[in-house]
């Protein structure tokens, strides 16, 4: 009787262990209120008066999925993969847009005397989704401070414990310098990247790329094909906080990240709308172990997992245009394999040369022969 | 009976032979006139090419200087180095290649065969009236590693791509400064009409001008071995 109870016991357990793995995971509680605290430290020594804004660029729902709001609905950036490097790059482009397009923040406040802001900053609460955290620059002890942006989920994933964290905390990454006794100034660089194989014709002849320092726009350039897509400022105060927006564009996707010195930004060509067979394109899922549905699924940022939802792309192969067209060049076509002609002609000067001293010595074979 | 006929046929025959000669000395003449204008056109073109390459001492520091107005000169600051600059080519490969127009012709690049001693200039499309004037991208680019350049078989341009050998060092530099060293593989000898063959091979630079005659092809296949940003 013990052996049978001992094997009931085991049984459970198994069924019990199985139905962990299996059943979904708890899904997000509308009811629970979240939080955000920046920690903005420059090594020990916290970083004081620093304002912060968030933004809810995409609402979530009780299984994760999320949904632009209608600030973000148009603004062309894909939420696409959630890995941390898409999510540093989505907030970089994020950040363009609300400068450029003068978006109010959600909420806003300044780090205390222990370097930290604390989300929400009044007696309200924030709504459950993906949030772009924006840091002003500050200056403090005569050095000046540059907060990276940066993408958070509220509430956040913890793929250790299988847990959504309604409480976050985020260190901002920041750069840092010395204020110069006298102005130095940087380089700023922007490039153009096209991901639209085999439909490079649909490209925008030009585009218009606002520089912007703070919230303020500094300079709007166009690029196009005759400046290849790319332009460069120079003389700019390096102690500012300088970004790159460019204007909406329909019928891509928009990502821009500093590489370097070079704000790429990278427009990815989507496809037409398909049927609405399952969700909007806009719209994501969450949950990390696949308690949602298949066909979009959002995982937290640190995260490795493959989206779903990434927007297809024309496969059409890409035309190879830095080869010159026959017409323009003489570049042979594949029904005219013919390498041109780069030989001078030479070959007839020995023949002319050989044939006309032959003709001349029988020419003066013939008139001697006449003469005699 | 005419004077010509009691000389009989030897003057006409004369006559004839000494036009041959001079259409020979002509034709001569004629293809040393082009060799020396294709000569000058790359050397004037070179001239100000390399003007507009930025140099690699400014290059490694692309920082600006900023002068400050009603300051003294003391207040001219470099900016010390931050962020490295990578060059666009490696942020998109893809890119095309930049070009610089001269006297209404949009080159490429400089192409130095140094074993040679010469320096060229290329043109980014080619064309039979712009070969004459420098060797010229046939297909490709430095960024994808498939770029492939014609030329004219003058002594100035490509007329020397014989004496190259395996392992001589050539260099590509693009219009941002860019360097592209690569080193001689090999050299072979490709019929007109097998553009399939000057295509094949993945190789990271081709050049080619005919053989002598214009009969053939001579290809000089070459492997990158160093990509550096800037010029010496």
């Amino acid at each position: 009787m013990k052996i049978y109870k001992r094997r009931l016991s085991l049984l459970l357990t198994l069924i019990f262990c199985l139905a962990a793995l299996i059943l979904p995971t708890m899904a997000i509680d509308a009811d629970r209120d979240v939080s955000l605290t920046v920690v903005y430290k420059d090594g020990r020594l916290p970083i004081e008066n620093a304002e912060f804004n968030i933004y809810l660029v995409a609402r979530a729902d009780a299984d994760g999925r999320l949904e632009f709001t209608d600030s973000f609905a148009d603004c062309g950036a894909d939420l696409g993969d959630t890995d941390a490097g898409s999510w540093r790059r989505l907030a970089s482009t994020l950040k363009g847009i609300v400068r450029r397009d003068g978006i109010a923040p959600s909420d806003s406040t300044v780090t205390d005397g222990d370097g930290l802001a604390r989300f929400p900053s009044g007696d309200f609460s924030l709504e459950h989704g993906l949030y772009l955290v924006v840091g002003e620059r500050c200056v403090q002890n005569g050095r000046f401070y540059l907060s990276s942006s940066f993408m958070v989920m509220l509430p956040e994933y913890d793929s250790e414990s299988g847990e959504w964290l309604y409480a976050v905390t985020a260190d901002a990454k920041h750069s840092s310098d010395k204020i110069p006794e006298f102005p130095q100034t940087i380089t700023r660089k922007v490039l153009k990247v096209w991901k639209d194989e085999g439909s490079a014709d649909s490209r925008p002849e030009e585009i218009e790329v606002s520089l912007l320092c703070g919230g303020e726009v500094y300079d709007t350039v166009t690029l196009s094909a005759d400046n290849n897509w790319r332009y460069s400022w120079s003389g700019l105060d390096s102690t500012l906080d300088w970004t790159v927006a460019e204007e909406k564009l329909d019928g891509y996707t928009v990502e821009v990240s500093l590489e370097g010195i070079t704000f790429v930004i990278t427009n990815t060509r989507t496809v037409p709308e398909k049927p609405p067979e399952t969700t909007s394109p806009d719209t994501e899922t969450a949950p990390p172990d696949g308690t949602t549905p298949e066909d979009t699924t959002t995982l937290p940022p640190d995260e490795t997992h493959p989206s779903t939802t990434e927007p297809d792309v024309t496969t059409a192969p890409e035309p190879d245009v830095t080869s010159p067209t026959e017409e323009t060049t003489g570049a042979p076509s594949p029904d005219e394999p013919v390498l041109p002609q780069t030989g001078q002609l030479w070959w007839p000067v020995p023949v002319l040369v050989s044939a006309g001293l032959v003709l001349i010595i029988a020419g003066i074979i013939a008139v001697k022969a006449r003469e005699e | 009976m005419s004077r010509g006929g009691k000389k009989g046929f030897g003057p006409i025959l004369i006559n004839i032979g000494l036009l041959l000669i001079v259409a020979a000395l002509l034709l001569t003449g004629y293809n040393l006139w082009r060799e020396y204008r294709a000569m000058e056109s790359s050397r004037q073109v070179m001239i100000r090419l390399e003007a507009c390459i930025p140099k690699k001492a400014q290059s490694d520091q692309p920082a600006d200087t900023a002068v400050i107005a009603d300051e003294p000169d003391s207040a001219v600051i470099s900016e010390p180095p931050r962020e490295p600059e990578i060059p666009d080519y490696v942020l998109n490969p893809d890119m095309e290649m930049p070009e610089t127009e001269i006297d209404g012709e949009e080159y490429i690049g400089v192409l130095r065969l140094k074993p040679l001693g010469l320096e060229l200039p290329v043109i980014s499309e080619w064309s039979y009236p712009r070969l004459k004037l420098a060797p010229c991208r046939y297909s490709g680019t430095a960024y994808k590693e498939n770029l492939i350049i014609a030329g004219h078989d003058y002594r100035s341009h490509f007329g020397r791509l014989k004496e190259l050998r395996a392992g001589d060092a050539v260099e590509f530099v693009d219009i941002d400064g860019n360097r592209f060293v690569y080193e001689v593989s090999e050299l072979l000898t490709i019929q007109p009409d097998d553009a399939e063959e000057l295509n094949s091979g993945e190789w990271e630079l081709t050049l080619f001008t005919c053989t002598p005659g214009g009969r053939e092809r001579l290809a000089v296949r070459c492997r990158l071995v160093l990509e550096d940003y800037g010029t010496d």
